[in-house]
C-alpha cells in the first residue's frame, strides 16, 4: 500500500483572510516506512496529518491511497479507512475523560467488523501490549500522564491499524514515559506498517534511520 | 446500529442536567401553547357570536359599594330568564365534588344546547358521554338527563350553542321560576357578587328587543348599585383586532423565543461534546453513527415531554378539541425535525479536528 500526495496545498480562511498552511506538498508512504516530520509550530505538521488521515478534506491537490484519488472515496469508505487503516496519537491523548479505560480503547471496536463478543479480547490484548492489564475500569481522569498516553497508543492500535499518525505522542511525557511509549508505538511496527511521526524534538523520538521530513512554514524539505 | 443507540442512552446519561432542563422548557413550552391556543379559540368563538348579533351581552358597572335588590328583582328577572334569555354560573362547590364543569343554568338554556328543554324548577343535563346519573345538590338528589352528543352539539345553529362549559363531562344544572329565584337568592345571601356575575353573565336572543330593553331598563331603575355601560357590546367586541394585534404575534414571538433558546441551550451542550464525537469520527465513527446518537438522545426528550404532559393532563384538558393535539405537536415536531438538520449541518460546517486542538501541538 503507497500514500501518494502530489502538490497538495491547504489554506485556511478566517474572517475573509486566507492562511496558507502547506503549500504544495508531493511525498509518498509506502509499507514499511517510519518518517519523521519536523517543523516549528504553525509549520503545518498537524494540517498534513490530518490530510492523510482523512479529517480534512478542504486542501487542494492530490491525494491517493493504494492508487485511488481520496476524494473518490465515499463517506462510508472514507470512515471505513479512519476505522481500519489509519490510527492517531496525540500529544494530550484525546480520551473521552469520564470514561474508563475499558470504553476509551474500545471506541474503535464499535465502528468495526469485530464481533461484539470478541471486544474484551481486543481490548485485553492490546492493553497487555501497553502495559496496563489491571487497569480496565479505571476512569482515564484517575491515570497519570503516561498511563493515558498509553490508553491512546491501546486505543490507536486495538483495530490493527497499517498507518499511525503519531503527532507529538511524547510530547507532555518524562524520560521514563517518553521510552516507555515509544518502545510500545516501534515495536508495534514491521514492513506492512507506516509510521508518520510529528515532532519538535527529533533526537529524543528516533530511533535507527527514519526518514526525516522538514516542514518550514507549510513547505516540506528533505532532511 | 444497536451500539449508537447506547451511546445516545450513555449521553442522556452524561448531560442529565441538560436532559432534564430540555424537558421541564419543552414541558413549560407546550402548556403556555396550549393555553394561548385554547384562548385565542374561545376569544374567536366569542367573536363569531357577537359577529352573529344573535345573542346580546350586557357590561354592568357598580353604581355604588353596595347593591341592594329584593325577593321582587328577583322574580322579575326570573320572567325575563324564562324564555329568551339566559345567565351562567359555574359551582365551583359543585365541580370540585364532582370533578368536572358543573355549570348552573338561569332561564332558556336551550340558548347554550338545544337539547337543554324549558322547565319549570330545576332540571339536571349532561352530555351523553358523562357517565354520572344522579347528582346531589343542597342535599336534594337529582337525575342526570342526556342532552345532545358532545361532539355533535355544533352541527345545531352553532352560533346559539354557545358553550360556556365546554368539556364532554360538563353538568347543567338549569333553575327556572320559583327555583331560580330560590337558588340566586340563596348564593347572593352569601355573596352579592354573584347577583352582579349572574347579571353580567346574561345573554339575551337578540331579536327580542323588547326583552332586552326590559331587562337594561329594570336593571338600571330598579336594582340599587347596579347599571350598564352606555353601549351594548353587540358586533363591538374588538376581539379580533386584540387577536390578530397581540395574541397572535405573542404566540409567534414565544414560539420563536422558545426555539431559539432551546437551540441556543443545545449549541452549548453540542460543543461540550464536539470533543467527544470528534474522537468517535476519527475512530471510524460516520456522522450518520452521530446523528443516530443526537436521535436518541432528542427523540427521548420529545418522548418524555409527551409522556408528561400526557399524565399532567395538559392535552386531556382540552382534547375535546380536535386541534389542540396537533398545536402541542407542531413545536415538538419542528424541534425534532430542525435538530437533525441543525446538527448535521453544525457538523458539516466545522472542521472536527479544531475539537482536539487543545490536545495538539
Amino acid at each position: 500500500m503507497k500514500l501518494l500526495l502530489e502538490n497538495v496545498s491547504r489554506i485556511y480562511e478566517s474572517d475573509g483572510n486566507k492562511t496558507p498552511a502547506l503549500t504544495e506538498i508531493s511525498v509518498s508512504f509506502r509499507e514499511g516506512d517510519q518518517v519523521m516530520i519536523t517543523g516549528e509550530s504553525g509549520a503545518g505538521k498537524s494540517t498534513l496529518l490530518n490530510i492523510i488521515g482523512l479529517l480534512d478534506r478542504g486542501y487542494q491537490g492530490h491525494y491517493f491511497i493504494a492508487g485511488k484519488n481520496a476524494r473518490e472515496y465515499s463517506a462510508k469508505e472514507e470512515a471505513l479507512m479512519r476505522n481500519k487503516m489509519f490510527s492517531y496519537i496525540f500529544q494530550e491523548y484525546a480520551l473521552l475523560e469520564s470514561e474508563t479505560v475499558y470504553d476509551n480503547v474500545k471506541v474503535p471496536l464499535l465502528y468495526s467488523d469485530v464481533p461484539k463478543k470478541k471486544h474484551r479480547e481486543y481490548i485485553e490484548e492490546a492493553l497487555d501490549q501497553v502495559g496496563l492489564s489491571g487497569h480496565l475500569r479505571k476512569k482515564v481522569k484517575h491515570l497519570s500522564g503516561g498511563e493515558r498516553q498509553r490508553v491512546a497508543i491501546a486505543r490507536a492500535l486495538v483495530n490493527k491499524p497499517r498507518v499511525i499518525l503519531a503527532d507529538e505522542p511524547t510530547g507532555s511525557l518524562d524520560s521514563k514515559n517518553r521510552r516507555l511509549v515509544l518502545d510500545i508505538i516501534y515495536n508495534y511496527l514491521d514492513e506492512t506498517k507506516i509510521l508518520i511521526f510529528v515532532t519538535h524534538d527529533l533526537e529524543k523520538n528516533r530511533r535507527g534511520t527514519q526518514r526525516i521530513l522538514h516542514l518550514h512554514q507549510g513547505r516540506l524539505s528533505v532532511g | 446500529m444497536y451500539a449508537n443507540f447506547l451511546l445516545g442512552l450513555q449521553d442522556i446519561w452524561k448531560h442529565k442536567i441538560f436532559f432534564g432542563a430540555c424537558i421541564a422548557f419543552l414541558v413549560v413550552f407546550s402548556t403556555v401553547i396550549v393555553m394561548i391556543a385554547v384562548s385565542i379559540y374561545v376569544d374567536l368563538q366569542h367573536q363569531r357570536l357577537m359577529e352573529a348579533k344573535v345573542l346580546e351581552t350586557f357590561e354592568p358597572v357598580y353604581t355604588r359599594f353596595d347593591l341592594s335588590y329584593d325577593r321582587e328583582d328577583l322574580e322579575y328577572i326570573s320572567r325575563i330568564y324564562a324564555k329568551n334569555a339566559v345567565s351562567t354560573r359555574e359551582s365551583q362547590s359543585l365541580s370540585s365534588s364532582y370533578g368536572r364543569p358543573v355549570a348552573l343554568v338561569f332561564g332558556d338554556g336551550s340558548l347554550i344546547n338545544p337539547g337543554i328543554v324549558n322547565r319549570e324548577g330545576i332540571t339536571v343535563y349532561a352530555y351523553d358521554t358523562c357517565d354520572l346519573e344522579y347528582i346531589e345538590i343542597l342535599g336534594v338528589e337529582h337525575k342526570i338527563k342526556p342532552i345532545l352528543s358532545f361532539a355533535e352539539r355544533f352541527q345545531f345553529e352553532s352560533y346559539l350553542s354557545f358553550d360556556p362549559f365546554p368539556s364532554p363531562e360538563s353538568i347543567f344544572v338549569v333553575y327556572q321560576g320559583e327555583a331560580m329565584v330560590e337558588i340566586i337568592h340563596y348564593m347572593a345571601e352569601r355573596n352579592p357578587e354573584r347577583f352582579f356575575e349572574i347579571i353580567g353573565n346574561t345573554w339575551i336572543l337578540a331579536e327580542d328587543s323588547k326583552r332586552i330593553d326590559d331587562f337594561t331598563g329594570y336593571i338600571k331603575n330598579h336594582v340599587e348599585g347596579i347599571s350598564f355601560k352606555d353601549y351594548l357590546y353587540k358586533g363591538n367586541y374588538g376581539y379580533g383586532f386584540f387577536i390578530s394585534s397581540y395574541l397572535l404575534p405573542l404566540v409567534a414571538a414565544l414560539a420563536l423565543t422558545g426555539i431559539l433558546s432551546f437551540l441556543v441551550i443545545f449549541q452549548g451542550m453540542l460543543q461540550r461534546m464536539k470533543r467527544d464525537l470528534t474522537i468517535h469520527i476519527q475512530s471510524g465513527a460516520r456522522f450518520g453513527d452521530v446523528l443516530l446518537r443526537f436521535c436518541v438522545f432528542f427523540g427521548a426528550i420529545i418522548g418524555i415531554t409527551l409522556a408528561i404532559i400526557h399524565i399532567i393532563g395538559v392535552i386531556r384538558a382540552y382534547d375535546y378539541e380536535s386541534f389542540i393535539g396537533p398545536v402541542t405537536l407542531a413545536p415538538l415536531l419542528i424541534i425534532a425535525i430542525s435538530i437533525p438538520i441543525y446538527i448535521a449541518r453544525a457538523l458539516k460546517r466545522t472542521n472536527l479536528f479544531d475539537n482536539l486542538r487543545g490536545d495538539m501541538t
